[in-house]
């Protein structure tokens, strides 16, 4: 158990920057999730805090010391790879051995550490078989059984559920979470799925082309992204965004079906940063259909439908908007307009996030 | 694709197929039945026509079998065949297996494909251009008519097989398993030792066979090289020629006793050979 | 992995070296010293009994140069491997691929077929002889049946002849196994997709299997002239050079000169020219293959 801080890491394949700037300090226990693009530089980072890549420039420590010049087994973090990278010619035992054997400690410590791990996972009866006997959910558990029997400082998972099926994937997740709690061991997390970021992580770390975009728990992800690449990241389906004028008495429009109030705060940054144009972000789960009955909204947006997607107790429709817009909305309830029929939908004005088109950051 | 048979040619396409295994098996079997019916046959016999099915066409004798089996030369060449070989393999397997995966794995100031090349050229040394300095070499180091002066040689032409072969299998050892057991401690040695060379034992079993037939096989430097004491099969066979010519019914028992052992060896591992010997162009 | 530091860097380096050295410096050592020893001689006059007596700079390498034996030598080397070589990457291939398409009773095939590869050249040539001379040779015995005669082991255009078909019959196996590895690694979709097209099997072998296992055949093709040029055991059992010189391949050539007349200046030169001559051949065969996969 320990606490992770890497200061200003750096990563450059000669001219190419891999991971630029990455600065974290972690709780002791906290399971930290990386999330991005592929390329974006969360394997790299997660490789560089194991010893397997060189720092370029930066400092790591762990538990307060420098590990810098350390190679692998002095850092004393474990790694659960992708592909489970099992040993293919030694049974369970052995791959779970294997690092205790390094260190030489007496045949029956290792014996009863890797019992002990072996129930903790739910494997014991595994422990004579070879890999290539077990199923992709068994080895994935013999891979974080060779992680936690060391008892190691720090637990480093580079994408370790995206080679098993959906259904097992769920539940591979939670006894995850289950068994990071119960060991209470600072671990880092890599995955490209945002789904899984968010639903593990104490903090999430969204990553893209090299460089932090934004770090936080995952709500606040969710309702204060920094930018328009986290907002978009996070969050299925995706937000959607529309690039709209700014006209006087505080409203953007994008053409003369899309007309959006904002709040006052909103309002004052627009004008405070005298933005012509915007992007607006509205999440699809956050339009609502305006119905004839109602009272008329004020934010109204009125569009054809074009796709009508029924996903069990919620629908997503695809709305075209004044001909170049297209929307995605996420009804809460089972609906079927007809295709090619109008529809208006509604927005709340504190579900509206705004972003300045030429940096990207959030308004 | 073991089915492409079955599902891609018509009646005649199948017999077409088989006939050409069948030819291929008696065209690989044919001088082996040829040499054991020789070891049977006099000397006149030999040469004469008709002379084909024992006890049918001619009288079998025993004679050649025994003239050779009560010389005690021809099991000392057996085995000093047998003891050349397994010492090259093995020295063989211990310079260059090292070699090969310093090679597959890091990186040096010439491509390891090249340094690989260089090992390979080698054996474009035709062996008769070399074979005074070696005699000579070899007389200096008193190792004339020895079998380490043999085993020293045919390492050096046979580390080329190892070196290639391996790089190429150890190349295709995950990186990922290295790098767990990485993490999990081990060192360089230790990965490679625990790691590495448990899951080339294939490409290892390969070479170990390579090495050995082509050394079991050396006939030049063999008779160059030896005389008495370590001389080998082809070297014993070779000088089964005497004054009056070869003796074909000698040297057709000396075929069978040289051929057995390792084509039985065959049998038990074509398995291996099949896999590793694509000496990297798979991958290129 | 990367080293991270400067002490991890000296002592990977220590370990690539260490491992790598022994045998660089074992071939270094057995290789270098021989090659400028027979450069040495190449340049002498050796008498047996009384060493080197004095140098002659080229006249050994022009006497070679002149020699008609010389050049007759070359000649039947190129032929031998020419005709040899391409038949047995020929049935190599076609035995693998029958293997490969599904022969029943493969396992007891692959073995059957391997065999050859671990006789004894000169074993093989002596039993050449019982099987090609004239006189109760089974060849020629049944050649007979269809009232066949060829003068195998009389001749020189025979002789060749002979030694060729039995370097195939050894060294085809060779060539066979090579394949099977390259067939073998060749991934089952692919050969399901080319199956949905194709009409026969040949057809998938033209289309898929010799295309991919391609690049395996270059390295057969490549180890298999490298090895012949410097063939020796079996033409030399089978008929000594001759009659006369007709079947001399340089090797053999080149041996009676050395071993026999203790010729070692002249014999020397001639070795280093082959040599030469062998590398470029090999060269400029190995770049031309590489072009072709590329």
């Amino acid at each position: 158990m320990a606490i992770v801080e890497l200061e200003k890491v750096s990563k450059r394949y000669g001219d190419v920057v891999a991971v630029q700037d990455f600065n974290l300090s972690t709780t002791d226990g906290e399971f930290v999730v990386l999330v991005g693009p592929s390329g974006c530089g969360k394997t790299t980072t997660m490789r560089m805090i194991a010893g397997l890549e060189a720092i370029t420039a930066g400092s790591i420590r762990i538990g307060g010391r420098d590990v810098v010049g350390m190679i692998p087994r002095e850092r004393d973090v474990a790694m659960v790879f992708q592909n489970y990278a099992l040993f293919p010619h030694m049974n369970v035992f052995g791959n779970m051995a294997f690092g205790l054997r390094l260190r030489k400690l007496p045949k029956k410590q290792i014996e009863e550490q890797v019992q002990r791990a072996a129930k903790i996972l739910g494997i014991e009866s595994l422990l004579n078989r070879k890999p290539k006997e077990l199923s992709g959910g068994q080895r994935q558990r013999v891979a974080l059984g060779r992680a936690i029997v060391r008892e190691p400082r720090v637990f480093l998972m580079d994408e370790p559920l995206s080679n098993i099926d959906a259904k097992l994937r769920v539940e591979m997740r939670a006894e995850i979470i289950k068994l990071q709690r119960r060991l209470g061991v600072t671990t880092f997390y890599v995955t490209h799925d945002q789904v899984e970021a968010l639903s593990m992580g104490d903090r999430v770390v969204v990553m893209l082309d090299g460089r932090v975009q934004q770090v936080g728990a995952p709500k606040d992800l969710y309702n204060k992204p920094a930018n328009r690449f986290v907002a978009g990241f996070i969050g299925s389906p995706a937000m959607n965004f529309v690039r709209a004028r700014s006209g006087e008495d505080g409203n953007i429009s994008a053409g003369p079906d899309f007309r959006i109030f904002l709040p006052e705060s909103l309002t004052e940054k627009v004008r405070r940063l005298d933005l012509g144009e915007v992007w607006v972000g509205i999440r699809p789960e956050h339009l609502k259909i305006q119905r004839e009955s109602g009272a008329i909204a004020k934010n109204a947006i009125n569009g054809r439908v074009e796709v009508v997607e029924p996903q069990g107790s919620t629908t997503i429709i695809q709305l075209s908007v004044g001909g170049d817009i297209r929307l995605i909305a996420l009804i809460n309830e089972q609906v079927e307009p007809a295709p090619g029929s109008p529809l208006t939908l509604s927005v709340a004005s504190d579900a509206i996030y705004l972003f300045d088109p030429a940096t990207d950051q959030s308004v | 694709m073991d089915n492409l048979l079955w599902t891609h040619s018509k009646r005649g396409g199948k017999v077409v197929v088989y006939s050409i295994a069948v030819v291929a098996a008696i065209w690989v079997l044919l001088p082996f039945l040829w040499a054991i019916v020789n070891s049977f046959k006099t000397l006149e016999a030999t040469f004469s026509a008709g002379a084909i099915i024992p006890f049918l066409n001619f009288r079998p004798t025993l004679d050649s079998w025994n003239e050779v089996l009560s010389d005690p030369q021809s099991i000392n060449s057996l085995m000093s065949s047998a003891i050349v070989a397994a010492g090259t393999t093995l020295l063989v397997l211990v310079l260059g297996t090292p070699a090969a995966y310093s090679l597959a794995r890091f990186e040096f100031k010439w491509q390891s494909k090249d340094i690989a090349l260089w090992f390979l050229s080698q054996r474009v040394m035709p062996p008769v251009v070399v074979l005074v300095p070696f005699y000579i070499l070899m007389v200096q180091l008193r190792l004339i008519d020895t079998w380490s002066g043999l085993i020293l040689l045919y390492s050096t032409f046979n580390l080329a097989f190892c070196v290639v072969i391996m790089r190429d299998i150890f190349r295709d050892v995950s990186k990922e398993v290295e790098e767990a057991a990485r993490i999990e401690g081990a060192n360089l040695w230790q990965i490679f030792w625990m790691i590495a060379l448990p899951l080339s034992l294939d490409g290892l079993i390969v070479t170990a066979i390579i090495v050995f037939a082509f050394s079991w096989n050396e006939a030049l430097f063999a008779s160059a090289l030896t005389s008495q004491h370590a001389a080998t099969l082809p070297e014993f066979i070779l000088s089964s020629r005497s004054t009056q010519g070869v003796n074909f019914n000698v040297a057709a028992v000396n075929t069978i006793i040289a051929i057995a052992p390792p084509v039985i060896m065959s049998f038990f591992v074509q398995r291996y050979l099949a896999r590793g010997l694509s000496f990297g162009a798979v991958k290129g | 992995m990367e080293p991270a530091n400067k002490a991890q860097r000296a002592s990977e380096s220590l370990f690539k070296y260490a491992m790598l050295g022994p045998a660089v410096l074992w071939v270094i050592a057995f290789t270098f010293f021989p090659i400028f020893s027979a450069l040495n001689y190449s340049f002498s006059n050796y008498v047996l009994g009384r060493g080197i007596t004095n140098y002659v700079g080229l006249k050994n390498y022009y006497a070679a140069l002149t020699d008609p034996g010389f050049w007759h030598s070359l000649l039947i080397t190129v032929i031998y491997v020419g005709v040899a070589v391409p038949v047995e990457v020929c049935l190599g291939f076609l035995f693998a691929w029958i293997i490969t398409v599904g022969l029943p009773g493969k396992g007891i095939f692959r073995s059957v077929l391997t065999a050859p590869l671990f006789t004894m050249e000169v074993a093989i040539g002596y039993l050449g002889v019982t099987l090609f001379t004239s006189q109760g040779g089974l060849v020629s015995v049944l050649l007979n049946l269809i009232h066949v005669q060829i003068p195998w082991m009389s001749t020189g255009e025979g002789g060749l002849a002979a030694a060729i078909i039995l370097d195939v019959w050894q060294w085809t196996p060779f060539v066979f196994l090579m394949a099977l590895a390259a067939l073998g690694s060749i991934p089952d979709e692919i050969y399901d997709a080319a199956m949905l097209e194709a009409s026969s099997h040949w057809q998938v072998l033209r289309h898929v299997g010799l295309p991919l296992a391609w690049p395996v055949l270059t390295v057969a093709i490549l180890l298999r002239l490298i090895e012949g040029l410097k063939t020796f055991g079996l033409p030399f059992a089978l008929t000594s050079g001759g009659p006369g010189t007709s079947t001399q391949l340089f090797s053999i050539m080149n041996y009676l000169i050395t071993i026999q007349f203790f010729d070692f200046g002249r014999g020397s030169a001639m070795g280093i020219l082959y040599l030469i001559m062998v590398s470029v051949i090999i060269t400029v065969f190995f770049q031309q293959m590489r072009k072709r996969i590329d």
